[in-house]
């Protein structure tokens, strides 16, 4: 049976433990007030998951950061919060005085009582948490070189450059061929390549290979590229023969026909030079640390409220 | 603080100002808010500014090749950034979108109410290359009205906004389409003059920037090249019942952008916004660190109800040779397919592979209005072919041709997900607003419509994978369409090119360059010598999944004027074989049959008169293989064999006029002759 459930999120406010970290804890010094808040079952988005913490989770991280943003005084010197109690409180007619008017719409709970100064908190507190980490921080949003090159290794999986092959290939071409003659086709092929000079590709006049539109040599190709211009077949191939470098081998299979192939030169995968990403990583790291520093903020202030959640 | 704070709220909002730091285009994004103005979600750190280094770097690629790499890629693509992708619950970022390009996995809509996605997709082969294309058009307002933090936020237009279904696209699409009436309507959320949304624009026009800077592999491995653009998203409507296509992706060369991209509502004709383009990128001073370049890319003509190629400017007077040297210049290739439709010819025509996934409707909302108002049927004048036909009689009359358009293909996907064109497992790329995501998890109703299909590739052939080389590459026109498969696809005109030149590939691509142009270029035919093509075609070397297709064929398509002034075309084949028996087994889509891995031949055109202007382009044709909506067929096991249990959403399973098979292909750029006599 579908329940009809409200919540009501109590989010007290304990005294300040002196265990936080720094930046919260530097903010909380001699808070002990308790503040309640009541979320509504439309602002919960709730439903039969809705017992689901997880769930729960962004409204107690707004609740949070409203609270904050609150006790930072950051709504007092915000010309979008002054617009909307101006909007709100002018039937009182404080005119400009700011002070009056601000100091009287929070004995009336205007601010808690908003959704759009509440929203207007949130993103000032959000801003402020941004702003307050020093150039030296770990969550400071100037990494450092060394910074980034911990990025690029933790990412590697980004960041490490492509295997690289260079080969040649000579085409066989297995129309009109039945099997026993394909056979005795690539038979030929082998022993005439093991009589040739290695440093020297037979030529195609020389009548052992078929003509192609594919390139007799591959330069430092990727495997993408190798997989797109002979399919995935002959890729896979390629990597069983791999420790054979400077050797004719075959037949390999793709999918145009049969391949003999000589690998030159593997260029192994690498992780570059951060001076050769460093646009990458600058901005990957910023945008991975914009969401850690939040959660970072938000974890330690957790530690400082005391979530209580009530099944209305 | 208290004065500082009334100082501020004491403008008018018409002093916010957005103050772009001087110097590289991108620092624009560093931006500071006065206060009074409505808040952004800029989140760019005021140090980028000094760290990244921006302009196109001078340098050597490991897979460097003078005779040029085939890279693949998509030059459009939308995101949430969209309002027609986020009405579709569309969450992809364009961020998300170019990881999804390189290969990792993408979460799809629809998502439960954890926002957990309940589809993804994955590319087999990434591409090389990208341009996400967002409409310029409310881009603003995305930023304004999902931000809950601004004032408008609350606002009934907001609120239509964010509620995400078919009224929203209707509404914003039908204001948008009275752009060029005297009086245009603007989004009361948008406040003075525009002001909140323009703002919130130049946010995500930065985000964009950024995004795309992420992406981009300026090292020497060259792996993969973002594009910064967007779509001008023209949709003209005098009777708000036809809706003319006259949309461009606008595609800049590097870093170098203006400070916003033109939208339809303050551009509302082509010839503005090639206008604007000049002014704002072309003769723009950026502080000479590095000049900036563009092109625009029309597409789905098939939709402009004969529009896209007038031969008029906006006042209906004839084009004059500026304005054919400006749209020359700007527009030089098109997009002959996308999931939208094919817009090279148009069906019904002696040229049976025209019917190639064309749609029957000829205007933009046509599948929308379809049943509800008379159906407008697809014009001529709105395909590709006819326009450089056309294109030829200007050169004749005008001494210019502004229809000397180069071809590529994309997917258009409102997903977020670029180069995802393969048939079986299509999610629908809702580009017609139809939610097709939340169909993929019912197989009982098609992802798309039915006449939608999953889009093409672009392909360009340039020396490596940057963008400077394959910017240049798109400007001399040396690229192709393809509807998906991955062919490998050379074409070279010349005059004196050996017969046997197929016989030694290994000097074709030397002795085609030398020896003459590639497509896109202008052939030079010497007094007493005939045109010479070589065209040379692989077929798609597959995936472990999906093995790629027989080729069945080769057609040179020949358009010319003669000297009456007559236009004509004629579609020949030169390789393969069009009556080979191969097929299709429809109970598993196994192909029958076999065709050919490679193709190649040199074509001599024995007709050729050298007084008459002419084009060529090469057209490659598949064997038959099914098209998505089989598959799906196919997987709900549809058995037409009894009528009464073929669900509703699917009876196109069982309707004879809706082909169950396609030919995949790929289209070359043309290469063009012109006599001398003809040139301006």
């Amino acid at each position: 049976m579908k329940r009809s459930v409200s919540y009501s999120v109590l989010v007290r406010l304990l005294i300040f433990s002196g265990i936080g970290l720094v930046l919260v804890g530097l903010q909380h010094r001699g808070d002990n007030a308790l503040t309640v808040i009541t979320i509504n079952q439309v602002d919960a988005n709730t439903s039969q998951q809705s017992q689901d913490n997880a769930a729960l989770q962004p409204l107690i991280d707004e609740a949070i950061l409203f609270e904050e943003g609150l006790r930072l005084g950051l709504a007092e010197s915000d010309p979008i919060v002054f617009n909307r109690l101006h909007q709100n409180m002018v039937f009182l007619q404080y005119g400009d005085d700011f002070e009056a008017m601000y100091q009287q719409a929070m004995a009336m709970g205007m601010l808690r009582k908003d959704i759009v100064i509440r929203r207007r908190v949130i993103q000032l507190t959000k801003q402020w948490i941004r702003n307050q980490f020093p150039l030296e921080s770990e969550h400071n949003l100037s990494p450092t070189d060394q910074q980034l090159q911990r990025y690029i290794q933790q990412h590697a999986h980004e960041f490490r450059t492509p295997v690289r092959y260079s080969f040649e290939q000579l085409f066989i071409d297995p129309r009109g061929l039945n099997e026993k003659a394909l056979s005795q086709r690539f038979t030929t092929v082998r022993q005439r390549l093991a009589q040739s000079n290695e440093n020297k590709t037979p030529a195609l006049n020389e009548g052992l290979a078929d003509p192609t539109l594919l390139p007799l040599r591959f330069r430092l190709a990727t495997r993408q590229t190798i997989q797109q211009r002979l399919g995935p077949t002959f890729l896979q191939q390629l990597d069983t023969g791999a420790d054979s470098r400077n050797r004719w081998q075959g037949p390999v299979q793709s999918s145009y026909g049969f391949h003999f192939v000589r690998i030159e030169a593997i260029r192994e995968a690498r992780l570059p030079p951060l001076e050769n990403v460093y646009n990458r990583a600058y901005l990957g790291w910023q945008q991975q640390n914009k969401a850690q520093l939040l959660q970072h903020y938000l974890a330690n202030a957790r530690q400082h409220y005391d979530i209580i959640i009530e099944e209305g | 603080m208290l004065t500082l704070t009334l100082a501020l709220l004491t403008r008018p909002f018409s002093a916010c100002r957005l103050k772009p730091i001087q110097g590289f285009a991108f620092t624009a994004a560093i931006v500071l808010l006065i206060g009074g103005c409505e808040p952004t979600q800029t989140e760019i750190d005021p140090t980028t500014q000094t760290v990244l280094t921006l302009k196109e770097p001078d340098r050597t690629c490991l897979d460097y090749n003078p005779q040029k790499n085939p890279y693949f890629g998509d030059t459009h693509v939308h995101t949430v950034f969209s309002l027609d992708a986020y009405t579709q619950d569309t969450r992809v970022t364009p961020r998300d979108a170019y990881r999804f390009a390189k290969g990792h996995e993408l979460d799809l809509a629809p998502y439960d109410e954890h926002g957990n996605a309940l589809l993804t997709a994955r590319l087999e082969r990434p591409l090389d290359f990208v341009l996400i294309s967002d409409h310029a058009e409310f881009l603003g307002d995305r930023s304004l009205c999902t931000n809950p933090q601004t004032t408008a936020y609350d606002t009934p237009t907001c609120v239509l906004y964010r509620s995400k279904n078919f009224i929203t696209n209707l509404a914003f699409n039908l204001l948008q389409s009275q752009a060029q009436s005297n009086a245009p309507i603007r989004m009361p959320h948008c406040g003075p003059n525009g002001e909140f949304c323009r703002q919130h624009a130049i946010t995500l026009w930065q985000q964009t920037q950024l995004m795309a800077e992420e992406a981009y592999d300026r090292s020497e491995e060259c792996a993969f090249t973002s594009f910064i653009g967007y779509e001008w998203s023209a949709s003209p409507s005098k009777n708000l019942i036809t809706y003319q296509n006259l949309h461009r992706n606008v595609l800049f060369a590097n870093a170098q952008v203006p400070e916003l991209p033109i939208g339809y509502l303050t551009e509302a004709y082509p010839e503005g916004l090639w206008q604007r383009l000049e002014e704002e990128c072309l003769n723009a001073d950026f502080d000479g660190v590095e000049s900036c370049d563009v092109l625009a890319i029309p597409h789905n003509s098939n939709l402009s109800n004969g529009m896209m190629f007038e031969q008029v400017d906006r006042n209906g007077d004839p084009l004059t040779q500026a304005a054919i040297e400006k749209r020359l210049a700007l527009e030089p290739i098109a997009e002959i397919i996308q999931h939208k439709g094919v817009s090279e010819c148009i069906a019904g025509g002696s040229d049976e592979a025209c019917a190639f996934d064309a749609v029957p409707w000829g205007h933009l909302a046509g599948n929308v209005l379809e049943g509800i108002f008379p159906n407008v049927a697809p014009k001529s004048e709105s395909f590709l072919r006819h326009a450089l036909k056309q294109g030829l009689s200007l050169q004749q009359n005008t001494g210019g041709n502004p229809f000397k358009y180069g071809f590529i293909g994309s997917t258009d996907t409102h997903i977020g997900a670029p180069g995802l064109v393969k048939e079986e497992g299509y999610p629908g790329h809702g580009g017609a607003g139809n939610l097709g995501q939340v169909a993929a998890t019912d197989i009982t109703v098609f992802n798309d419509n039915i006449e939608h299909n999953p889009g093409g590739l672009a392909v360009v052939w340039a020396e490596q994978n940057t963008r400077r080389d394959l910017f240049a590459a798109m400007k001399r026109k040396e690229v192709y369409a393809t509807s998906g498969p991955r062919h490998i696809l050379r074409f070279f005109g010349g005059d004196r090119y050996p017969e046997d030149l197929c016989d030694n590939p290994e000097a074709l691509t030397e002795t085609g360059y030398d020896q003459g142009v590639p497509m896109g270029g202008d052939l030079v035919v010497a007094e007493g010598r005939h045109p010479h093509f070589v065209v040379s075609v692989l077929k798609d070397a597959g995936t472990a999944s999906t093995p790629g297709v027989d080729l069945q064929q080769v057609q040179i398509i020949k358009g010319w004027l003669d000297q009456n002034n007559q236009l004509h075309e004629q579609v020949l084949t030169v390789a393969g074989d069009p009556d080979n028996p191969a097929g299709v087994d429809l109970s598993s889509c196994q192909p029958t049959g076999s065709g050919y891995a490679q193709l190649c031949t040199v074509w001599e055109d024995q007709h050729f008169n050298p007084k008459q202007q002419a084009f060529y382009y090469a057209r490659v044709l598949e064997n038959p293989s099914c098209r998505w909506h089989t598959y799906q067929c196919l997987k709900a096991q549809v058995d037409c064999s009894q009528p009464t249990t073929v669900p509703e959403g699917l009876q196109a399973c069982c309707n004879d006029n809706v082909s169950k098979v396609h030919q995949e292909r790929s289209w070359s750029s043309p290469i063009w002759y012109t006599p001398a006599e003809a040139e301006s």
